[in-house]
């Protein structure tokens, strides 16, 4: 039986022809540079060779339902095994993505609780006996002949909307009469109701005279009935007048004692917030509501009205507009201007345009310059005020049952979402929220945090009917809920929305997942499952790992972590550069072999030989810091925090400590808020002191540079236009009448118009994967002929954009202005891209990187900038955080501050100053355990960053 | 071969009718059987077959390729050499006939037309009864229905007369008008408003419609009879709209604000109220006074960012 994973002549990317043998059922780990090729070989020959086998062995059928991936560029590649990737990619935005929907975990519980649950009376809150509609019948069924039974089901209003709307619902699903607080009405008739009081209200489902042969009719219309009511159904006799023994027997066990309600029998689909079966009527399953907030719609309050103060989409100033007619007729009426800044406007006359004339009514005016409009002057209307008429147009959109799908763009960008007023965040319906297993609800269960969650799980005994479906269930999720908390996901819950997730705790989720589903024989590829994870937390990732290979998979994981690499079975290392410099296999073997060997980098620094030297001196503090007072934060304990500025800061603690929270939510917002937009609001804090010490504040994240691949690198950093005019300033381009612009592959003129200057053209095919060939005319050039006649130092444009940066900086080194930005490229360790590299095939680290290469490009004395970033050694090697380190000292050194939220001992151990929280994390994290220098963080006994830092310090 | 009397016919329909009822509700999926339209000698001279609507079991509907993608069922049988046209309808389907929001096709009025000839569920003879009692809502919402058509027509039709010129093509709007006038006072009377329903409207208001339609069909068609019958047109509009207007004069009162058509439309949606006829309400009652007419913003895509504009009603209540 094959050993190995055989792979020859890969050339993928900036591979040089790589033969090797990877043992199989292994943990093989693929190190080396950034940009040295490990993910060319990990990810795009042996997960992409993998997955195409996979998928060219299936039928034509199941390949409509699958995009097929093209051949990677390799001779052969035997040995394979179904193949899984688990990269870091967050899972997006969807607002409907929880971790309870990505491990699988909610399925079981909605199984669960439509097994197990107990329904209660939403007004005694009395358990309810639950039956199948069959059922009803029968008991229906059981009374004496000529027994009448009227069906109810009861009915809530929705929030926001009137009993008249609840009414207009009940007869549009086909019932006609009610009873509203036990009366009997027709809702054919007007029905006045005091808004202001809860009635009860009960819609007439049907009513049945007990007699042979109405069995038929009962239970279809029970069914409906049970739709109507969420689940619940009264039954009422109503003749005889006064009932005989049996009549009042047919109450026993079936039925609430005082309101004679009956639950259906549950289903998993009715728990579930994606289904309108389950979900909350008002926010549609979402959890959230919106309302607008007026600060929202007025970006900049300096200008006036005239200027545009307002958004113009909710209010627009011009004369012939209607917010124009608007504004001109209420400044007339009540007497303001509109060439006062907004912001020096009367309170009152801030509230008219924001909430409306209040019943008053004014005359409409038309505006002087106004071309149209003239036949609405001398008309007297009344005003609803921008905010009212905004959040009026967000409840039609709810009304339409398509929650805020639609929704205008501008809408969502000025209203704040809250908690749902219906369902608390719950997302469900009332009725499924009143169903309870061991005294708890469905969203309860969700709160939970992993570990307390186990707890509940385990202490919930079935009874010996459930046993069969429950005992299933509850091994399931305790199983998966195991290797969640083993991975160090413990301070999770099921609520907790996918959006908001890390890259690792992402990844994470996903690993368990494999790890649960039992599979052996498969081959997974990971790319760096240690980002995000706290030293301590390392070590049950290792763990779970080993779990996955002792299954029976090979597991082959792109790493840097140096832990990961220990626990190896086999190493391999790609270099021994980036770029072209590197795509080799520069050494490969178990742990003692790399060690051992001289030309491996890693085995270096692993082995003591290298290693990122500790500073000299730390800089002392200089009396200027950030002080965060009363940070309330997601789990943040109240605490009060110092950041001294003019110093290279770490911010570490356990994953989900509250790092983000304390740096991204509250610093960083608040920060953005005073410097650039008020609009933005900030995390839960009392204050933040010293802004004034600040000039900006910058993230510096991994979120892509650019969403098209006409965005690179040289023109991001800016440093493309400076060389488009170099070449418009040839004898050859101006001889053409050649501009900058010609120069561009984004405007006419100059570019391929065959592929608009994208130098490929892409084909959808029906049964295969896009095609994206090279232009025929340009082939990949991305200019026309005339263009690439100009030349500069002998390269045309498309040339220039072909030069790796490091090859760049050697061409333009005449140009001072030029060359001084890509060398920053460099520095930072991405001299292997090419300057028109294109930005949608950058990683998350390149991309960080790439911005701030930005940053330091344009570093101007007298600024003092604060820069946040989060986890900048992600996809670098021990050799590029040496450079990393470098450049952003620099930036310390040139009188900026830098916030850096990290794990990395090696990074936080050359800090001026650490800021751990935790202990752990989620409702266990949250708190300031220590602050100060690395050797005072090394001496907390509370610290686990101490205690990881320890060894270091001691060892430097 | 002579004809058939009226009278004879009848028996015969009468003597199948029987024989269908005994035979079908044998069958223990029906649940009742409900005659469409009485038997009445004075009707027999149009009849070319019994109409039924047989109401089954719920889940027992047996389609045939025919049926096509329709959801409702309709069946040609035969008994004793009469032909029935059925319709087969589930429980669940006539329950939410009779009881929901007069959206559809279906009024109270309907169904005070149809007899209940068999039935094995009384909770069928029930709806029936209640169906019959007139439900304001429904009324109020079928007024305005055909008021906004009569004031549509009317304005059309007084732009052939005043404008255009065009006496032959005004007279024909002007009886589209009265026949919405007639359906109308039908609706108003609380009566059913089928079949030859001007005959009935003129019985009821024969000055109105002597005005409004005998006139304009019997007359020469001039500008004074036809001006004569649209004034009468106009003028029972005036008289009655506070009633027949009353949901659309009620929902601009409560919303007391300035509200754009398409709200106001999408307010009445599945009232078989049209926008344009909305619109054409709408501005009616501007000229009457009782409107404010300005303009809203209107996005015209989903994606748009300009905004064009509709227009949009204010009622003050004060007025």
């Amino acid at each position: 039986m094959r050993t190995t994973i055989e792979i020859r002549g890969a050339r993928e990317n900036n591979l040089k022809n790589v033969d090797v043998e990877i043992p199989r059922d292994k943990l093989i780990v693929v190190t080396g540079v950034s940009g040295s090729g490990k993910s060319s070989l990990a990810f795009d020959t042996v997960y992409a060779e993998g997955q195409r086998r996979l998928l060219a062995s299936m039928s034509t059928f199941a390949k409509r339902f699958v995009g097929q991936l093209k051949k990677p560029d390799v001779d052969f590649v035997n040995g394979l095994s179904p193949v899984v990737s688990i990269d870091q990619k967050t899972v997006g935005s969807n607002p409907r993505s929880t971790v309870g929907t990505m491990t699988d975990i909610s399925d079981y519980l909605r199984m669960l609780f439509a097994t197990m649950g107990t329904p209660h009376c939403p007004m005694c809150d009395e358990a309810l006996a639950i039956r199948t509609p069959h059922q009803m019948m029968e008991h229906i069924l059981s009374l004496p002949k000529g027994t009448e039974v009227e069906v109810r089901a009861p009915v809530y209003k929705i929030h926001g909307e009137d009993y008249e709307f609840l009414f207009e619902l009940i007869r549009v699903n086909g019932y006609r009469r009610a009873r509203i607080d036990g009366k009997p009405r027709d809702l054919g008739e007007h029905i006045e109701l005091s808004e202001d009081e809860e009635h009860a209200i009960e819609a007439v489902v049907d009513s049945f005279v007990v007699g042979p042969d109405i069995d038929r009719q009962v239970v279809t219309s029970l069914e409906h009935g049970l739709k109507l009511g969420d689940g619940l159904l009264g039954f009422h006799i109503l003749k005889p007048k006064t009932p005989g023994p049996s009549h009042k027997k047919f109450y026993d066990g079936f039925g609430c004692s005082r309101h004679r309600l009956v639950a259906g029998t549950m289903e998993a689909y009715q728990f579930t917030f994606n289904d309108p079966a389950g979900a909350c009527p008002t926010c549609a399953g979402i959890g959230t509501a919106m309302r607008v907030h007026p600060k929202l719609l007025v970006p900049d309050p300096k200008r006036t009205l005239n200027e545009g103060a307002f958004v113009n989409a909710a209010l627009g100033n011009s004369p012939d507009s209607w917010g124009g007619r608007m504004l001109y007729s209420l400044a007339a009426h009540y007497g303001f201007s509109l060439d006062m800044p907004f912001q020096d406007l009367a309170k009152e006359h801030v509230d008219v345009l924001f909430y409306g004339s209040k019943g008053q009514q004014f005359e409409v005016k038309v505006p002087p310059k106004a071309k149209v409009g003239q036949q609405h002057a001398g008309k007297k209307i009344k005003f609803d005020g921008v905010v009212t008429q905004l959040e009026h147009h967000y409840r039609r959109y709810r009304k339409q049952g398509m929650s805020n799908a639609g929704m205008d763009e501008y809408l969502k960008s000025v209203m704040v979402e809250y908690d749902c007023p219906e369902c608390g965040g719950a997302r469900l319906k009332r009725t499924r929220r009143l169903v309870t297993v061991d005294d708890r609800n469905l969203y309860e269960v969700g709160e939970m945090h992993m570990a307390d969650l186990l707890k509940y799980l385990r202490g919930i005994k079935p009874t010996a009917r459930q046993h069969a479906i429950a005992d299933t269930i509850l091994r399931e999720v305790s199983t998966r809920l195991e290797l969640l908390i083993a991975i160090g996901l413990d301070y999770l819950s099921l609520n907790r929305r996918s959006a908001t997730l890390s890259g690792g705790e992402s990844q994470r989720i996903r690993l368990s997942s494999q790890i649960g589903s039992g599979l052996m024989g498969m081959l997974y590829v990971l790319d760096e499952p240690s980002i995000g994870l706290h030293p301590k937390d390392n070590v049950k990732m290792i763990e779970t790992l080993q779990r996955l290979r002792d299954l029976g998979n090979t597991v082959i994981v792109v790493e840097h972590d140096a832990d990961t690499i220990r626990a190896a079975d086999h190493i391999l290392e790609i270099g021994p550069g980036p770029g072209t410099h590197g795509g080799k296999i520069v050494a490969e073997g178990p742990l003692r072999t790399i060690l051992k060997d001289g030309r491996s980098l890693t085995g270096q620094y692993l082995s003591g030989k290298k290693n990122i030297a500790m500073p000299a001196k730390r800089r002392a503090a200089n009396g200027k810091s950030l002080v965060v007072r009363g940070a309330r934060q997601n789990n943040l304990k109240n605490i009060n925090v110092e950041i001294p500025l003019e110093q290279f800061v770490c911010i570490t603690g356990a994953s989900g400590s509250g790092k983000s929270s304390l740096i991204h939510d509250i610093v960083q917002k608040r920060l953005y808020s005073l410097f650039h937009d008020s609009r933005v609001f900030a995390g839960t804090h009392d204050e933040l002191l010293g802004a004034e010490h600040l000039s900006d504040v910058i993230d510096v994240d991994q979120s892509p540079i650019g969403r098209s691949s006409r965005s690179n690198p040289a023109t991001y950093i800016g440093f493309y236009d400076a060389i488009r005019t170099l070449f418009a300033e040839t004898d050859e381009a101006k001889k053409r009448g050649f501009t900058a612009s010609t120069f561009s592959f984004n405007v006419k003129g100059g570019r391929c118009e065959e592929c608009s200057g994208e130098g490929a053209i892409t084909t959808q095919l029906s049964f295969m994967p896009d095609v994206e060939v090279l232009c025929p005319t340009c082939k990949g050039a991305r200019y026309n002929q005339d263009t690439l006649e100009v030349d500069y130092q002998g390269k045309n444009i498309a040339e220039v954009l072909d030069l790796s940066v490091e090859e760049g900086v050697a061409f333009f080194a005449s140009e001072p202005a030029i060359a001084r930005k890509i060398s920053v490229l460099d520095e930072l360790g991405l001299g292997y891209l090419t300057l028109g590299h294109p930005s949608t095939i950058l990683s998350g680290g390149e991309a960080q990187r790439v911005k701030l290469a930005g940053e330091l490009g344009k570093l101007k004395r007298g600024k003092h900038n604060l820069y946040i970033l989060d986890e900048p050694t992600t996809g670098l090697h021990f050799a590029d955080i040496d450079r990393l380190l470098v450049s952003l000292n620099r930036l310390v050194d040139t009188g900026h501050s830098v916030v850096v939220i990290e794990h990395n001992l090696d990074v936080i151990k050359t800090a001026d100053h650490v800021i751990d929280l935790g202990p752990e994390g989620g409702h266990n994290g949250g708190q300031l355990i220590a602050s100060g220098t690395p050797e005072q963080i090394a001496v907390c006994k509370a610290s686990h960053t101490g205690k990881a830092l320890a060894p270091l310090l001691s060892g430097s | 071969m002579p004809r058939e009397t009226d009278a004879k016919k009848l028996e015969r329909y009468e003597a199948a009718l029987a024989q269908f009822v005994e035979r079908v509700m044998v069958d223990r999926y029906v649940l009742a059987v409900v005659e469409e339209g009485s038997l009445l000698p004075e009707t027999m001279w149009a009849r070319h077959a019994l109409s039924l609507w047989i109401i089954e079991a719920d889940g027992v509907t047996r389609r045939i390729a025919s049926d096509g993608t329709d959801e409702r069922v309709f069946r040609i049988l035969a008994e004793n050499g009469v032909n029935i046209h059925a319709e087969v309808i589930p429980r669940s389907r006539f329950k939410k006939m009779v009881e929901g929001a007069s959206r559809t096709a279906f009024s109270h009025n309907f169904f005070a037309k149809r007899r209940v000839v068999a039935s094995k569920d009384k909770s069928i003879d029930g709806w029936f009864k209640k169906a019959d009692r007139l439900a304001t809502k429904d009324q109020e919402r079928e007024l305005l229905a055909f008021s906004t058509w009569t004031i549509h027509a009317a304005i059309h039709a007084r732009k052939r007369l005043d404008v255009k010129g065009d006496l032959a093509l005004a007279s024909q709007d002007t009886l589209g008008a009265a026949h919405s006038v007639a359906h109308t006072e039908i609706i108003r009377r609380g009566e059913v408003w089928e079949d030859d329903v001007i005959y009935r409207a003129i019985e009821g208001a024969p000055a109105l419609f002597k005005t409004i339609y005998l006139d304009v069909l019997a007359k020469p068609k001039n500008r004074k009879v036809l001006a004569a019958a649209l004034d009468a047109v106009d003028g029972y509009l005036d008289e009655h709209y506070a009633a027949h207007l009353k949901p659309l004069l009620d929902y601009l009162k409560k919303e007391d604000r300035v509200v754009p058509l398409s709200e106001i439309s999408d307010h009445f949606a599945f009232s078989q109220v049209y926008p344009g006829h909305l619109c054409a309400a709408c501005d009616w009652l501007e000229k009457k006074g009782l409107l404010e007419k300005v303009s809203a913003p209107f996005k015209l895509t989903k994606r748009s960012l300009e905004r064009v504009e509709e227009p949009a009603y204010f009622l003050d209540a004060g007025r």
